[in-house]
């Protein structure tokens, strides 16, 4: 690990002469078709769109399945278990919204229902 | 496309780095001047005139709607130009665009085109850059509200490869060495005034475990040109022409999670077959290339990407290139003009710029960072998350 010092959010605030506006956390903006996934979320509860008709799941979802481009579909709740594969830890560099949180991980994992 | 049917005759390029006085407008002219004087043509010949889009745009004068609207061909003279139109495809425009002139010289009507890049980032604020490649390489919905990072896209693919292949840090860093001694050779690098060691590449600032600041690439302005026509006109004009011998791509995925590949750690396997099959269309193996023209946002990429050609056993390339057997004066010349960790990132001009130093190796106009003889070349490009892959061998002669 390298021995620089972490810079902290006020001083890359001052360096970089952000207003608070540049700090606004960006927020998701649900399409039409993931708008379900995001008020399950509100919930608490973390859903995938299954096809009807295939049985294909997709995460991110689109518009119609990927598979069999059929539009009937049901939201699935996933087991929220997961498999972690490769993560990642943000030190430096990143959008000035997220500069506060630093350090932080990301971290990738492969779910049960075969979903990244 | 017929192996050798189309020819790259001349390039163009301006320096790259912090050029903030320099607009793409200026870069444009000065590139596509360049490329057009190189090929040995006049100006009037040129029929097609393709810009490669520009990212971040200025609202006061915007290149993208000047080059969409014909500004280029009115303002080189191209008097001849019955074709312009703007490609894009992220880091992998060099491929799009390349396409795009091929099936324009197919169509038969014209047999000169000019392929242009212009960017300049520095007149936007570090804000404003940091904003646009989280988006660029995150997905606005699903990832860029996480604070998710293409360093830390890179990092993952990093961790993953080295758990996979038993690849160490070092050797990952040593990559960046190779690049760094190649672009202190090429005069329009952005970094080509200091050497660095693994060392110091370890040790710089950490920015996303374990990629440290010389692990990532930087921002740079820049821009390049190239002349493509067909094989028939290329022997009349020039005695130098760069044929494009065979090509192959495929495209994975917009949404990291989606990638066709599945799991990161075996990306090479997922690159093998493209490579491959490019090298079948152009008659030719791994082993007769003299150079590995290997797009690398970030040294792991590097690393996977030669895993994929068949050159190598898969997972030793980081301890070939800790050898120094891919830097200037070794036997396997790898990615000759330093690449986006050190001529410089710009934008959709990344792969342009490996495209045009491909060219210039086989016509032998690489000045100090010539490979002697070099005759047969691979190029790669990819843009995106790690959207798509090309491969693209190239030769100055055509193989009997």
């Amino acid at each position: 690990m390298s021995k620089h010092e972490p810079i902290s959010i006020e001083a890359i605030k001052a360096m970089m002469n952000l207003t608070d506006e540049d700090l606004k956390k960006p927020l998701p903006v649900p399409t039409k078709w993931s708008r379900p996934f995001w008020e399950a979320a509100k919930e608490h509860r973390l859903v995938l769109r299954k096809c009807s008709r295939c049985g294909n799941i997709d995460h991110p979802p689109y518009l119609y399945c990927t598979a069999c481009q059929a539009d009937e579909h049901e939201w699935i709740e996933a087991s929220g278990k997961g498999t972690l594969f490769a993560y990642a830890v943000n030190h430096f560099g990143v959008p000035f919204p997220f500069w506060a949180d630093l350090p932080y991980v990301r971290a990738w994992s492969t779910s049960p229902r075969g979903c990244a | 496309m017929t192996s050798g049917e189309f020819a790259i005759i001349g390039t163009g390029e301006v320096p790259c780095g912090n050029y903030p006085e320099r607009s793409e407008f200026e870069i444009a002219y000065t590139v596509a001047r360049e490329a057009i004087r190189d090929a040995g043509i006049d100006v009037k010949e040129v029929g097609a005139v393709l810009c490669a889009q520009h990212i971040m745009s200025n609202p006061e004068n915007d290149y993208n709607t000047e080059m969409v609207f014909g500004r280029l061909p009115e303002a080189i003279g191209a008097r001849g130009c019955k074709i312009t139109c703007m490609t894009s495809s992220g880091g992998a425009s060099s491929f799009s665009l390349r396409k795009t002139a091929e099936g324009i010289l197919h169509s038969g009507e014209t047999d000169t085109v000019l392929v242009v890049h212009a960017q300049r980032f520095s007149t936007f604020t570090p804000n404003q850059q940091a904003k646009y490649f989280s988006i660029a390489g995150s997905d606005v919905e699903w990832e860029v509200p996480y604070g998710m990072t293409y360093n830390a896209l890179a990092a993952m693919v990093t961790q993953a490869y080295m758990a996979y292949t038993g690849t160490t840090i070092e050797q990952v860093a040593s990559v960046c060495v190779a690049n760094r001694r190649w672009a202190m050779l090429q005069p329009n690098a952005m970094f080509n005034q200091k050497e660095i060691t693994v060392e110091k590449v370890v040790n710089a600032r950490m920015v996303s475990y374990p990629l440290t600041t010389l692990m990532c690439n930087v921002l740079a302005d820049g821009g390049s040109a190239f002349v493509m026509t067909t094989a028939e006109k290329a022997k009349k004009v020039t005695g130098k022409p760069v044929y494009i011998l065979g090509e192959a791509s495929d495209y994975s995925h917009r949404t990291i999670t989606r990638a066709g590949m599945r799991d990161f750690a075996t990306m090479a396997e997922y690159l093998s077959p493209i490579a491959r099959l490019a090298f079948e269309r152009a008659g030719l193996g791994p082993e007769d290339m003299d150079i590995y023209q290997i797009y690398g946002s970030y040294p792991c990429i590097q690393l996977i990407v030669m895993d994929a050609l068949g050159m190598w056993e898969p997972g030793t390339t980081g301890a070939l290139v800790e050898s120094g057997e891919t830097s200037p004066g070794g036997k396997y010349p790898v990615t000759t003009n330093g690449e986006a960790l050190s001529f410089g990132h710009t934008g959709t001009g990344v792969g342009i710029a490996l495209l045009v130093e491909s060219v210039r190796q086989l016509q032998g106009k690489a000045g100090k960072a010539q490979v002697e003889g070099a005759r047969f070349l691979i190029e790669n490009t990819g843009g995106g998350a790690f959207m798509d892959c090309h491969f693209t061998v190239m030769g100055n002669e055509i193989p009997g």
